[in-house]
């Protein structure tokens, strides 16, 4: 009742409602612009939130988060190109719909979709963090280290095209968390006599370094390529009252497209492009008629978006109950709870139970308040696609160096975001995605914590390999990791399987 | 030799100077970093042989990752910085907005506009965030090493 009270409290202050729909506005309009990700946008606005107290500080990010993946799909309705990776299959049947005239309508069946997608992932977040939670405080130091070893096998296989260099970008980013004074050990590693790393590398620095930066090089790279401009399109009357009609029409629809959306949120890594995938994809097949698919239809906006926005929810489930983030933009959260004193994990629902609550049904909130804005302001959003990178670029560049300037007044840190910033795009452009080595920069900590306690509560090396590979827990996790590992084989040993027999049975049509 | 083989190699020779690095350390704090770089080496092993493999097979096409744009955008980034510890933030700031914008619209804008532009978003933006930061959020932001 205290809780509720307190969340209460918390969400009725006129200024936490006025920087959520701030958040949800901003996110809207950053995820629209192509090459501008989710992660970026948390990235760039992060610093905005230092001074904040910390409920208004999460409800402003959350905020963005919703607003930016939804605003992924403005770009891909209007223009072809995803705002966001998140809205990859919005474009499949959301600008062919902008070709036949019916813009509107699809960006209000985005809207629809990803409002209650959204809302459908909060409520999982609400109802399964807290169970996900008590099953984490049984953990001992070896289950956590074999928990950030998942996230990292998960990360590497599902986030990249090559697991190897997936596996490698983990280990440098596990390397990079060593920077510093030896948590138990007390030795100062890999600092090269700069007293400045002491403290090792600030978190949100490299955040920004890895997403922002390269990102950043990438679209003044791109610039040239002709850019297609939004053009002013005319409403049509009723259009709202039809897409609901339709989606409530279809309830399975966008329930699936949320279910596969969590399912894919709480694994570390897979983020709202594969789940709006999969969720496409499993749309195509289960509907009877799938001719009119990729040419404008209404239930391919409305499972990508649908599930894309209960992706978020999803990927913060494994943040606040573990302390592992699901996808990219929650490894930006960590760093904003990180920085208001909030480490998040098993222990986060005992310790700052009112904030996190508070967070939660600010989510849900959010998602209602995106459905808002996105139903009467798409259209107007839709138009800073047009704002031109000559002057996005500069903007950004100057606002990762502010920001990380910001967090703690350390010109060593605006060095490093820049370092790491052109090592980072050296890095993506060989085919070493950031998300794996951000995750291994996060887990890392987590991983040695848990290395190093078991080292120290074992008595012996054959106790110590006891501790790690004969515990119930530990057991399971590692065989998760061994599965995570081996999938995408598994996967491509099925589909060439699948398709010998298909070209058997097609010989052997043939020959009757 | 490919370039996935030119990135195994330095991942390996990385790999290796961590390890001989973390030989030095006291056990606890060797432990974790001697565990990731051994893993790092192993990975950086099996990916040098896998594009050794590889680069027999196919020929790569020529990368753009060090294209005339990435180059001197990178470039700006290190100026940047630079500037920021010699003259201070507002006056570097100002300099590197105007100036990226006006390289950027090149083949875009042309003549006094162009100027025009980058003077424009270049005050508005340094201002505005610089007032921000400074005297909202009380960030007390470089000045160069002539005024501190």
């Amino acid at each position: 009742m205290e809780v509720f009270q307190e969340v209460l409290s918390s969400l009725t202050q006129p200024f936490n409602l006025i920087y959520m729909i701030f958040g949800v506005a901003a996110g809207m309009i950053v995820g629209a612009l192509p090459g501008l990700t989710a992660t970026m946008a948390i990235a760039v606005m992060l610093p905005f939130t230092f001074s904040m107290p910390p409920d208004t500080a999460l409800i402003t990010l959350g905020g963005i988060y919703i607003g930016a993946i939804f605003g992924g799909c403005i770009a891909a309705i209007l223009i072809n190109t995803p705002g966001t990776p998140s809205s990859i299959a919005t474009t499949f049947d959301g600008y062919p719909m902008t070709q036949q005239g019916k813009p509107d309508q699809a960006l209000v069946t985005a809207a629809v979709s990803s409002g209650i997608g959204g809302v459908i992932g909060g409520l999982a977040l609400l109802f399964l963090t807290p169970m996900l939670a008590a099953l984490a405080l049984q953990f001992g130091p070896p289950e956590f280290f074999w928990i950030a070893l998942l996230g990292l096998t998960m990360v590497a296989t599902l986030s990249s095209g090559s697991l190897l260099k997936g596996l490698i970008g983990g280990s440098i980013g596990l390397l990079l968390s060593t920077v510093g004074l030896a948590p138990i050990g007390g030795d100062s590693r890999f600092t090269f006599g700069f007293s400045q790393l002491q403290a090792g590398f600030e978190l949100i620095v490299m955040l920004i370094a890895f997403f922002c930066i390269p990102q950043v090089i990438r679209m003044i790279k791109n610039q040239s390529n002709t850019k297609e401009q939004v053009k002013p399109f005319q409403s049509q009357k009723g259009v709202i009252g039809y897409v609901f009609k339709q989606i409530f029409m279809r309830p399975f629809l966008i329930l699936r497209s949320a279910v596969i959306g969590i399912i894919v949120g709480i694994i570390p890594g897979a983020g709202g492009n594969v789940a709006s995938l999969l969720s496409y994809d499993a749309t195509v097949r289960m509907s009877k008629d799938q001719s009119t698919f990729g040419k404008g239809d209404v239930r391919g906006v409305s499972a990508s978006e649908g599930a894309n926005n209960a992706e978020v929810g999803g990927s913060l489930v494994p943040l606040l109950a573990l302390g592992i983030p699901g996808a990219p933009p929650a490894a930006v959260i960590i760093g904003a709870l990180l920085m208001q004193g909030i480490q998040p994990g098993p222990n986060l629902f005992e310790e700052n139970a009112n904030l996190i609550y508070t967070f939660i049904t600010a989510f849900i909130l959010a998602n209602v308040v995106m459905l808002i804005l996105a139903l009467f302001g798409s259209k107007y959003i839709g138009r800073v696609i047009n704002i031109p990178t000559y002057y996005l670029a500069p903007a950004i560049v100057f606002l990762t160096i502010i920001g990380s300037y910001a967090i703690r007044n350390n010109f060593t840190d605006v060095v490093t975001l820049i370092i790491i910033g052109l090592i980072g795009y050296v890095l993506s452009e060989r085919g070493f995605a950031p998300a794996p080595i951000v995750l291994g920069l996060i887990l890392g900590p987590i991983a040695e914590e848990g290395l190093a306690q078991s080292i120290l509560i074992s008595e012996g090396f054959f106790s110590l390999l006891g501790l790690f590979f004969t515990r119930p827990i530990t057991l399971v996790l590692m065989l998760f990791c061994i599965l995570s590992l081996l999938s995408p084989y598994i996967g491509k040993l099925l589909k060439s399987q699948k398709a010998k027999e298909e070209q058997e049975k097609e010989e052997a049509e043939e020959s009757l | 030799m490919t370039k996935d083989t030119g990135s195994a190699v330095f991942f390996i020779l990385l790999a290796a100077g961590g390890l001989w690095m973390a030989l030095s350390f006291n056990t606890m704090s060797a432990v974790f970093p001697i565990l990731v770089l051994s893993l790092l080496l192993l990975f950086s092993i099996i990916y040098f042989f896998i594009s050794i493999m590889k680069g027999r097979e196919s020929t790569e096409t020529a990368s753009a990752i060090f294209s005339k744009e990435a180059v001197i955008t990178g470039l700006c980034l290190l100026g940047y910085v630079l500037f920021i510890w010699v003259i201070g933030f507002l006056a570097a700031s100002l300099l590197f907005l105007g100036g990226m914008t006006w390289y950027l619209q090149g083949g875009f804008v042309s003549g006094k506009k162009r100027v025009r532009n980058a003077a424009g978003s270049s005050i508005i933006v340094t201002v505005v965030f610089f007032f921000l930061f400074r005297y909202v959020f009380l960030v007390q932001l470089p000045t160069g090493i002539f005024t501190s």
